[in-house]
């Protein structure tokens, strides 16, 4: 079976399928749905709403509406309206471009930021930005796995900067520290705060979670979440609320139909109580003929 | 088998029968004060527990960040994996 990388959205990526033809019209899917989803090219679907406040986009609405939706499940933990606030603190181009220090924070602005969703409309009202950068990857690993299928592909793998959905087979994808869980079965998104961090001209470190109270890089007491969940989309989101809001989104877990596994400052990882995940293949299964190992390397 | 190797065996065998009786011994005292401390242990978590609710002992080691939270299952040998989950 063939496989695929590329960057995309800032990071790696990895198709893989059973028809090596569909792989390269993939790839460009993932590209469409950045340049419609990106915060980052002022071209795209999401910039224009930001700049005229209203918008016209199915895709987009479909994102924002979901979104939505899981702002309120997380009790507002999982917020894409800090979007103004991340490029406030010096998050306004793609972490590759942040070079230079941000200026130090200003008192922490209050921008409310209204959003509403009428089918393929979006509408803004207040003086925030939408960001879609906790649930833009989930989406789009989502898209691009159910295009291959619809497109005759029968064993998918998906993965978006570690964003990962399969389909078709058992995927044994590796978390945490050793552990494994089938992406066949179920998606898996992993966050943390120690990759996308900066400094600003202050000297204070700053990362991109930020706390929706404050309008600050949240203090949390871990440092990675890894959330598994039916898709891709509510892993990625829920990875984010689970650092930002630890002790409120963990309990909301199992109704979510999600599960994670976190590490905390020290180092040590721990579970909630229930999970797929498992050291070692079930009594009497083999492990799937791996097709392709890789390192942690995005 | 004359005499003399009678009487050897005899010795031999007469060595290796006190020998076992002094480990044997040896082990059974040492099995019965491993049994005292353990006896002594448990009476102590007892009387720790009488008029107080059942609660879990933690330490700073086994405290999770989270309440709720339970150590993470360690793996127990390596497995393959097609691709790791990580953060982007």
């Amino acid at each position: 079976m063939t496989g695929r990388s590329f960057r995309a959205m800032d990071t790696s990526w990895w198709l893989q399928c059973d028809v090596p033809e569909l792989l390269a019209p993939a790839e460009a899917l993932v590209r469409q749905v950045e340049a419609r989803l990106s915060r980052f090219q002022p071209d795209s679907a999401l910039s224009r709403l930001n700049l005229r406040r209203t918008l016209e986009d199915p895709w987009l609405a479909e994102v924002v509406q979901a979104a939505l939706r899981l702002r309120e499940s997380t009790g507002g933990a999982f917020d894409p309206t800090l979007g103004a606030r991340l490029a406030e603190l010096g998050y306004d181009r793609t972490f590759a471009a942040i070079g230079q220090p941000a200026p130090a924070p200003a008192a922490c602005r209050h921008l409310p930021l209204g959003v509403h969703v009428d089918s393929d409309r979006v509408s803004l009202d207040g003086l925030g930005s939408l960001d879609l950068g906790g649930i833009g990857k989930g989406w789009t690993v989502d898209h691009v796995r159910q295009w291959l299928l619809a497109a005759g592909a029968r064993e998918v793998l998906v993965d978006g900067g570690g964003d990962i959905r399969g389909a078709g087979r058992p995927w044994p994808i590796g978390v945490a520290d050793g552990l494994v869980i089938d992406a066949g079965v179920q998606a898996v998104a992993t966050s943390s705060n120690y990759r996308r961090r900066w400094r600003n001209t202050a000297g204070a470190e700053l990362h991109h979670l930020l706390d929706p109270r404050t309008g600050l890089p949240a203090d949390s007491a871990l440092d990675t979440a890894t959330v598994v969940a039916a898709d891709a989309m509510t892993a990625d989101a829920l990875a984010t609320a689970v650092l930002v809001a630890p002790e409120r989104v963990l309990t909301l877990l199992p109704a979510l139909g999600a599960s994670a596994i976190v590490r905390g400052r020290d180092g040590r990882w721990w579970s909630t109580a229930a999970g797929p995940w498992q050291p070692q293949p079930a009594p009497g299964e083999r492990a799937p003929p791996p097709y392709h190992v890789r390192s942690d390397h995005g | 088998m004359t005499d003399q190797a009678t009487r050897r065996r005899l010795v031999d065998l007469s060595v290796i029968a006190m020998s076992s009786l002094a480990l044997g011994g040896a082990f059974v005292v040492v099995a019965g004060v491993d049994r005292d401390r353990q006896d002594q242990r448990a009476m102590t978590e007892v009387a720790a527990g009488v008029g107080q609710a059942a609660m879990p002992v933690l330490t700073a080691e086994t405290r999770p960040p989270v309440l709720g939270l339970v150590p993470a299952p360690r793996a127990v040998r390596r497995v393959v994996v097609v691709r790791r989950s990580r953060a982007s």
